[in-house]
């Protein structure tokens, strides 16, 4: 997939800088898309994750307890987030240190599921996520991307669309 | 390298959700995350894990996990056994974590500092210049014979 991350400005605060994936030849990003898809029959559930990432953003960054660590591969940093744990909306994301959360998409997790690989949307979606955590470690690595001195910021080359012509 | 981002429009979707919601429920929303954070740092500064304080508490860890998503509606029994167990008042879980600031000439930091803040205004007329913000926010000031650099290279 091609992409590229962008800042989420309505969330991002002097704790926090919220980001999102913009996919080549779309107007909107995939936390965007999440919304426009859930917020007719999770109303409440959307109101409350842009509460709490207006929350992370401008006054406690992403702190641990807000968020569930550990939803990808062993030190991805995918990480889901919810409304509520005994409620079944998850936005997928992944969170560089305590200022930075770049949000995926996401899908509804019912009582029957166990585990995001138990369902086609949420393992779909949770898959990209974690394909995007390799692609930002790898460059991360490369010194392609690097996390600003305040640790609030990816800056460098957040452009990924040369993907599809590898 | 470039850092050129495309500017984007916040969508209107987003800001009319906001925008359209009940003041009172988004209150709700805060407040909840206000109290869960509080009560994250009291258990931290007690120096107790989550599975320590599950055993305290006589919850099982994924109780407390809940509790402390920010989204958990707490009955005051349950704030009150809290209080109880972390030696606070109720109140106490109320009030937001004051700023710990240390006036000290050397510190010992144990935790991973996250980020710099230069020559903070309460510290221009002092002996330090730099406040250094670590993982749980805790401000610790800096003389000013230590250069920006050369601080943070010791610290990270």
């Amino acid at each position: 997939m091609n992409y590229q991350i962008i800042t989420l400005d309505e969330f991002t605060g002097d704790k926090a800088t919220i980001y999102s994936i913009l996919p080549e030849g779309e107007s909107l990003t995939l936390y965007d898309k999440f919304v426009e898809e859930y917020c007719t029959d999770y109303y409440d559930d959307i109101l409350s994750i842009a509460d709490l990432l207006i929350d992370m953003g401008c006054k406690y960054g992403i702190r641990e307890n807000l968020i569930k660590t550990k939803e990808g591969k062993p030190g991805d940093g995918v990480v889901a987030i919810f409304d509520n744990p005994d409620k079944n909306l998850r936005l997928y994301g992944i969170r560089y240190g305590a200022s930075i959360l770049l949000l995926g998409s996401g899908g509804v997790k019912g009582q029957e599921v166990m585990a995001w690989q138990d369902d086609a949307k949420l393992k779909k979606e949770a898959e990209i996520v974690i394909q995007i955590s390799k692609e930002v470690s790898k460059r991360v690595q490369d010194r392609e991307i690097n996390i600003s001195l305040d640790h609030m910021r990816l800056t460098g080359n957040l452009n990924f669309l040369n993907n599809d012509d590898k | 390298m470039t850092n050129k981002q495309p500017k984007r429009i916040a969508n209107p979707l987003i800001i009319k959700i906001l925008a359209e919601a009940s003041p009172l429920r988004r209150l709700q929303n805060k407040k909840r995350v206000d109290l869960a954070c509080r009560i994250d740092d009291l258990i931290k500064d007690k120096g107790y894990s989550y599975s320590a304080f599950a055993k305290i508490i006589d919850k099982h860890p994924s109780e407390i996990t809940k509790w402390l998503s920010g989204t958990h509606n707490f009955t005051f029994d349950t704030l009150t056994e809290i209080a109880f167990c972390l030696n606070v008042e109720v109140v106490d879980l109320m009030q937001p974590q004051p700023v710990q600031i240390v006036y000290r000439e050397r510190v010992q930091i144990s935790s991973k500092v996250m980020g710099i803040r230069n020559f903070h205004p309460d510290f221009h007329k002092g002996n330090c210049s730099y406040l250094f913000t670590d993982e749980r926010q805790l401000e610790i000031a800096v003389p000013h014979s230590y250069s920006k650099n050369y601080a943070s290279s010791i610290y990270e």
